[in-house]
């Protein structure tokens, strides 16, 4: 995934969506935009900084995970078996992006209050006290990719946050397809990817201006 | 919202619990290994791990979210140091379970194995967690086994102290004692080292207290007391529980910090800002880190 | 794997209309008679200028929908005492006594005198939102037509918290109720705090984003570090309500150092520049024919503007003989009279402007503002052309835009008219590239705003100004805020009333000025999708004023601050639970300008929650019970609900007499649009609007560009000389002094033919001062507002969602103050203070940033709640509570600004 921080305006779209389509519980945020500012008055830069899980290309959260619940696919896609993981939030201190979290409450917006009947139908029981991550929408992509249809470009293969950025700032494709739109990007601008120095390959690309 | 490093909340006292007793009970069978010429009460030093060890353990256990399936912790022994652990802890138990039991010297020999291959995966477990700087470095693996060593040994001068004799034998202890809490120091003073290198300002906030602590507490006092132990001096019983709990306790303190207080995230952080249309780069931003001038270390 | 996407096999169009930066057009997802997720509408991707996508106040929906703080029937009050400390005692009734109730009343008044003894409506009605309830009240405004005199002059933020100066100014000098750069063609914005990244909706923020792909270079300039600024190329922190003075001296760069660098044929054929000005301050007309006269430098000699084959002067003076017509009909006739041009007033007027007495003023470096000011004509392109759509347009990427609070109170005039005279010093107005407007709300029709520019006698776009002269001024208010009487440029039309000095009909009911009749609190007050006790100013003071209106309707979400003191709460049917046809595309408000025109449905897309009804179904009821159904369905049949249902060649006219339901109504709506889009040829109905959504057709590029109109009818910008507007100004006076008026003469004294400059931030400190006592010192610093993108007009501060994603972004969480100055006050991030202005006291936690000037505060977003659910616990001040609304803060078009001068105290240090 690519993101242009020149076109990230920091609006949530991104995270709202993405805990609509995933059903978070309040509080979780699979994908959010961080509001960082760097320098100091008057020249100040503010920057608006979607993150979430990187999909590393080593990832420390497997590596450490005793269950073998998180796994990489051959796609690079970072995933949690909830059903194996016992939520020992071991990945959860290895992963340098804090991106992952254990949740023990139930779904629900408004405690004390009745539970909401959307809240009731998504309920995720299997989620609770165990690891849980952005997961890239990754029924999605396998429904695309079954079906004929190209993650990134067919919003009923693509992640729930790409489709809904109104900025068009997050950018989802096949890294390794030369010809696509992620490599064309990634020749045409300078990018960085965060925290490269703890050489986990984080799959997230940060676009900071073209090249010319 | 907080862009710099956070204090994790994961991983608390409980966490914190199981290495302090797996650090210590380990070290202390293995302290007891080494000193067993010296006739210390076998029986009780097992006993003593063992409660220190499985309780770790179970401290541990009770903060996962899912317990019923802890069966799933060994499945991955291939890269995690959890899975090795859980596996060494098959093999300690046991055996110190049958320590405790008989007091068979080869026994407690034979459970030094395992004690020491268990102390260096909870040294392992704390320095894969690459999300937290203070857990991180490769010299975490030395402080950790150090001073599970000391502790252990720190316990085993505290058990010496309580036995029936006025006079136990303190020369090989105390030589131990001596030996260890100065490497500890070491290891202690190049995790250190390498912190200001480069970590979380809450971590160095922290952890700050622990040196000159680990220093008087857990190493110069300790260390002195060890050195008169080894002459073999009157009071020595006191003297030997005083430089045990001195050593332990400062052990126990460090540990705790560094896995709750000073057990800070890596935050989040960008090396440019980028250009806006027409506009031009800036500079980045690394919220809530120590950084020295220039410099900048993972 | 199943055949459905993982995104649902059941997806149901609707749109959200939650700000006026919309409509966006959406998708709900609904799984097994539940609704679960808001998705874009992809259907659109290539039509809508947002691609199909909407922002994130419409994921809130869902929680919206089925929020449990929700009111879901009628209730009545029960404790006839109303304030903030009483509890109201609400108790569900039914939906026939609710609706006997309102229509009693009604019926009651209008049995006996619709207009209270000051001549006020006994009715009035509040709505929010700029506009956007609208798009969710499906007939009501027939209904409230039905009823009419009503008064909708009791804002809730309109005139202070609205592009209030544009509206009105933007509107009489380019049919620009909304202005925006032509972003698609930009190259470079000066934005003075126009927050367009958080204002601008999905098409603003989709448009911009695409710019600065292409490199766009925009410069905002404004105190604090905004979202949009966070975007832009470049940040100049000035000091607050400074911006005339930034503006002026760019404009003395160009008059004064590149001066034939300029547009000068747009000058001469597009504007008023050459048009010559006589002694007393108006134009040298032809006596025969009263046209203007312009210097022809072929015939040397004044011709009638509109003279063909002439070369006019643009500078220089003359001795002319001519007619001079002054106010009421005043007339000189000169002979040899000293005359110059208006451009030639213009180089006198702006030369003291220079960038090194606006850099001492705006606190920024001059070198910066004439820098900019090159950049800006080095991006101009003057000479250069483009082609739309087979027709060859001026082609120039610059356009200046103006954000709220530049564009209210005192300054707001100067700020205005130096943004449109730049554009048009380098012919930028109006041309692809340049600045634009995008809708017209005061002049009709509203569809099209270049069918709306008639030629004025003067050779300008005609204005349908509230008359001055002695016969026709409306020397009695028709309604609380006066806005026909004092403001003849807020014109006539159904938004006049929201335009005119809303604060005025606040402050009246506390206490009214001199010589005006008596205000009096309607009998019967409607609020809808508004809070006016928490999105005015002095909230405290609205709050009692509130509490003493004898009868109040909401239409409640959930309890709030305003309906607290509500006689009858009727629960509404939210945006996911209505039928509603809207008009799409066109040009719109913001940066809604589309290659296509057309319609969008909303419709419900599960079963509505507790017992709600559609708007349209209780508008009906309302008009049956009241007696007027005839006139309501007529209101209909010509156009109330959306669109006229007979046209040219259909005819899908209801009938008047009888009660029709809401299905029934809204297929004929959908009919009607589909006819209207067809000429006639097509006719599909609701069914066909609830499986796809929306129906659009082109609607040409070339209508964006208000120039091509101006070409083709041979009309010019009324710029830069604003006789007209002293001409009017000169009439008011003398109108309001025939009655012994003079609380209004400092606003008079704005009507100048070239803005004059003032000490716009000293008007403030001297107001405050002088109304509250105090010595301005001990309040050092300037509290400004900022938009919250999450929340504003969404009406979402109970949305748990929302709260939760605009956590992300700093300063929704107290108030922000420059890093190094919470230094220097020994204040850290947490702390909590106390905010007191010469008004009244807040507390909020202190938010350090950096990208804030040190003589300023922020609080974004209007809070402040105690009675919303959820917000009510946000413990999150406002500057609203804060604000005085004085007479002398308040400018000739009836406006006020967002600014508050401070003091902070600490309360408590965090741990």
């Amino acid at each position: 995934m690519l993101v242009d921080l020149n076109r990230c305006v920091g609006c949530q779209t991104c995270t709202a969506a993405c805990k609509q389509t995933n059903a978070t519980a309040p509080g979780v945020q699979w994908r959010r935009v961080l509001d960082m500012e760097s320098g100091s008055y008057p020249e100040v830069r503010r920057t608006f900084v979607p993150v979430g899980c990187m999909h590393c290309e080593d990832p420390p959260c497997a590596d450490v995970c005793p269950t073998l619940a998180t796994q990489q696919r051959d796609d690079g896609i970072v995933t949690i078996d909830y059903d194996l993981c016992i939520g020992c939030a071991y990945c959860i201190v290895a992963c340098p992006y804090q991106a992952r979290s254990r949740v023990d409450y139930p779904n629900q917006a408004y405690p004390g209050r009745p539970r909401m009947k959307h809240e009731q139908r998504t309920e995720h029981f299997e989620r609770r006290r165990v690891a849980q991550k952005c997961t890239f929408c990754v029924d999605r992509i396998d429904y695309g990719l079954a079906n004929g249809l190209t993650p990134g470009v067919d919003p009923d293969a693509t992640p729930g946050c790409v489709n809904a950025c109104i900025a068009d700032a997050l950018v989802f494709g096949d890294l390794e397809q030369a010809d696509g739109r992620v490599a064309e990007l990634l020749a045409s601008h300078h990018h960085f990817r965060m925290h490269e120095e703890l050489d986990t390959g984080p799959g997230l690309y940060y676009l900071t201006g073209p090249r010319s | 919202m907080n862009i710099g490093p956070q204090r994790q909340h994961n991983w608390d006292w409980r966490a914190a619990g199981n290495f302090i007793g797996g650090g210590s009970g380990s070290g202390l069978l293995l302290a007891a290994a080494v000193s067993a010429p010296t006739g210390i009460d076998i029986r009780l030093a097992a006993t003593v791990a063992l409660l220190l060890v499985a309780g770790g353990l179970g401290l541990v256990w009770f903060e996962t979210g899912r317990p019923a399936r802890f069966i799933n912790v060994f499945r991955n022994r291939r890269t995690s140091w959890m899975t090795r652990e859980a596996f060494t802890a098959l093999a300690l138990l046991p055996l110190a379970a049958a320590t405790a039991v008989t007091g068979w010297l080869p026994l407690l020999l034979l459970t030094a194995a395992p004690a020491a291959l268990f102390l260096y995966t909870q040294a392992r477990i704390l320095r894969a967690a690459r999300g937290i700087p203070a857990w991180r470095p490769a010299e975490i693996v030395p402080l950790v086994v150090t001073t599970g060593l000391a502790e252990g040994t720190g316990l085993l001068l505290i058990l010496l102290s309580l036995g029936e004799s006025p006079h136990p034998p303190a020369a090989f202890p105390g030589t131990l004692a001596l030996a260890l809490v100065l490497v500890r120091w070491f290891a202690w003073h190049c995790y250190w080292k390498g912190l200001q290198r480069g970590a979380p300002e809450g971590t160095l906030r922290a952890l700050a207290p622990v040196q000159p602590l680990l220093l008087t507490g857990g190493t110069l006092l300790p260390g002195l007391l060890a050195l008169l132990l080894t002459l073999e001096p009157p009071a020595q019983a006191l003297l030997m529980g005083l430089a045990g709990a001195a050593m332990t306790a400062t052990g126990w303190l460090t540990k705790l910090l560094i896995v709750t207080r000073a057990g800070f995230n890596q935050g989040y952080a960008i090396p440019i800002a980028p250009a806006r249309g027409g506009g031009r780069t800036g500079p980045g931003s690394r919220p809530g880190w120590h950084l020295p001038p220039g410099g900048e270390r993972p | 794997m199943t055949d459905a996407p993982p995104t649902g096999a059941n997806r149901i169009p609707t749109y959200c209309y939650q700000c006026v930066a919309g409509p966006d057009l959406l998708k709900v997802r609904v799984e097994d008679g539940v609704a679960t997720e808001v998705q874009p509408n992809f259907d659109a991707r290539d039509q809508a200028p947002s691609g199909g996508k909407v922002c994130v106040k419409a994921f809130g929906l869902i929680q919206k929908l089925y929020n449990p703080h929700r009111i879901t029937t009628p209730m009545k009050r029960t404790n006839p005492r109303k304030g903030r400390d009483q509890d109201p005692g609400f108790v569900p009734i039914d939906w026939d006594e609710a609706l006997d109730i309102i229509a009693g009343k009604i019926r009651q008044i209008h049995a006996e005198e619709p207009l209270d003894g000051s001549g006020y409506p006994r009715i009035a009605a509040s709505f929010g939102g700029g506009g956007t309830p609208t798009y969710y009240m499906g007939t009501l405004p027939a209904f409230l037509g039905a009823i009419a005199p009503i008064d909708f002059g009791f804002g809730s933020g309109q005139g202070v918290k609205c592009y209030h100066s544009e509206h009105l100014y933007g509107e009489f000098w380019h049919r620009a109720f909304t202005v925006a750069p032509d972003t698609p063609e930009c190259d470079y914005v000066l934005s003075f705090g126009f927050n367009v990244e958080a204002s601008g909706g999905v098409c603003g923020v989709k448009r911009h984003a695409d710019a600065r792909d292409r490199g766009i270079r925009r410069v905002q300039i404004e105190p604090h570090l905004s979202i949009t600024a966070a975007c832009s190329a470049e940040w100049v922190p000035i000091r607050p309500k400074t911006d005339a003075a930034f503006l002026f001296a760019l404009i003395h760069v160009l008059l004064h150092e590149q001066r034939q660098r300029l547009d000068l044929e747009f000058l001469k054929t597009r504007t008023g520049a050459p048009y010559l000005v006589a002694p007393n301050g108006f134009y040298l007309r032809d006596p025969e024919t009263e046209k203007p006269l312009l210097f022809d430098l072929k015939r040397k000699r004044a011709v009638p503007f509109d003279t063909p084959d002439i070369d006019p002067a643009l500078e220089g003076s003359f001795d002319l003989d001519g007619l001079e017509i002054g106010a009421d009909d005043d007339r000189w006739l000169h002979r040899g009279a000293r005359v110059t041009t208006a451009f030639g007033k213009l180089l006198d007027h702006m030369k003291p402007f220079t960038p090194l007495w606006a850099g001492r003023y705006c606190d920024v470096h001059h070198k910066i503002i004439r820098r900019i000011a090159l950049e800006f004509l080095d991006h101009a392109r003057v000479g250069e052309t483009v082609e739309i759509e087979g027709r060859t347009l001026p082609y120039r990427p610059v356009a200046i835009v103006l954000g709220k609070t530049v564009n209210n109170g005192w300054g707001g005039y100067q700020c205005c008219w130096a943004r449109t005279l730049m554009a048009c010093l380098v012919g930028a107005l109006e041309v692809p590239g340049g600045t634009l407007g995008t809708t017209v709300r005061l002049n009709r029709p509203a569809t099209d705003r270049n069918l709306s520019v008639r030629p004025s006698p003067d050779g300008f776009i005609d204005y349908p100004m509230n008359p001055t002269d002695r016969d026709n001024w409306l020397a009695e208010p028709d309604v609380r805020n006066a806005n026909r009487t004092l403001v003849p440029l807020v014109a006539n039309s159904p938004w006049s009333q929201a335009l005119g000095p809303t604060h005025l009909a606040w402050m009246q009911q506390q206490q009214g000025p001199e010589h005006w009749p008596q205000a009096t609190p309607p009998d019967l007050w409607f609020v809808y999708r508004t809070n006016p006790a928490i999105s005015f100013w002095d909230t405290n003071g609205i709050v009692d004023t509130i509490a003493r209106f004898p009868f109040t309707v909401c239409f409640a979400y959930t309890r709030d601050e305003t309906n607290h003191m509500a006689d009858l709460l009727l629960p509404e049917r939210t945006d996911l639970e209505g039928l509603q046809l809207i008009r799409i595309g066109g040009t719109k408000f913001i940066e809604q300008f589309w290659h296509y025109q057309g319609f969008a449905l909303r419709q419900p897309v599960v079963e509505p929650e507790g017992d709600t009804r559609d708007f349209t179904w209780i508008a009906t009821e309302l008009a049956r019970r009241c007696g007027v159904l005839e006139k309501y369905n007529r209101a209909i049949n010509r156009g109330a609900a959306g669109v006229p249902l007979r046209g040219e060649h259909y005819d899908f006219s209801l009938a008047t007499d009888r009660v029709h339901d809401v299905e029934t109504i809204w297929d004929a709506c959908c009919r009607a649009a589909s006819a209207e889009l067809t000429d006639g040829q097509e006719q599909q109905g609701l069914d066909y609007y609830r499986e796809k959504g929306f129906r659009l057709s082109p609607f040409p590029r070339l209508k964006w560009y208000l120039t091509a109109t101006m070409e083709d009818l041979g009309l010019r910008y009324e710029l830069p000389y604003q006789e007209r507007l002293f001409r009017i100004g000169t009439e008011l006076g003398r109108r309001l002094h025939e009655r012994g008026i003079s609380w209004w003469d400092e606003q008079l004294e704005e009507y100048n033919p070239l803005p004059a400059m003032e000490d716009l931030p000293g008007i403030w400190e001297g107001a405050l001062e002088r109304n509250f006592h105090i010595d301005i010192d001990d309040y050092p610093f300037w509290l400004v507002t900022s938009r919250s993108m999450q929340y504003a007009w969404g009406g979402n501060v109970s949305i748990q969602l929302i709260r939760e994603v605009a956590g992300n972004i700093r300063g929704h969480g107290g108030l922000v103050i420059n890093a190094g100055k919470a230094r220097e006050l020994g204040l850290k991030d947490g702390d909590r203070v106390e905010i007191r202005s010469p008004l009244s006291a807040t507390r909020g936690y202190v938010v350090t940033r950096e990208g804030i000037r040190p003589d300023t505060l922020l609080l974004m977003g209007q809070f402040d709640h105690w009675a919303t659910p959820l917000a009510k616990e946000f413990g999150m001040p406002s500057m609203n509570a804060l604000t005085p609304m004085l007479l002398d803060l308040t400018d000739a078009s009836g406006s006020g600004a967002d600014l508050a001068r401070v003091q902070i105290t600490r309360l408590e240090e965090t741990p």
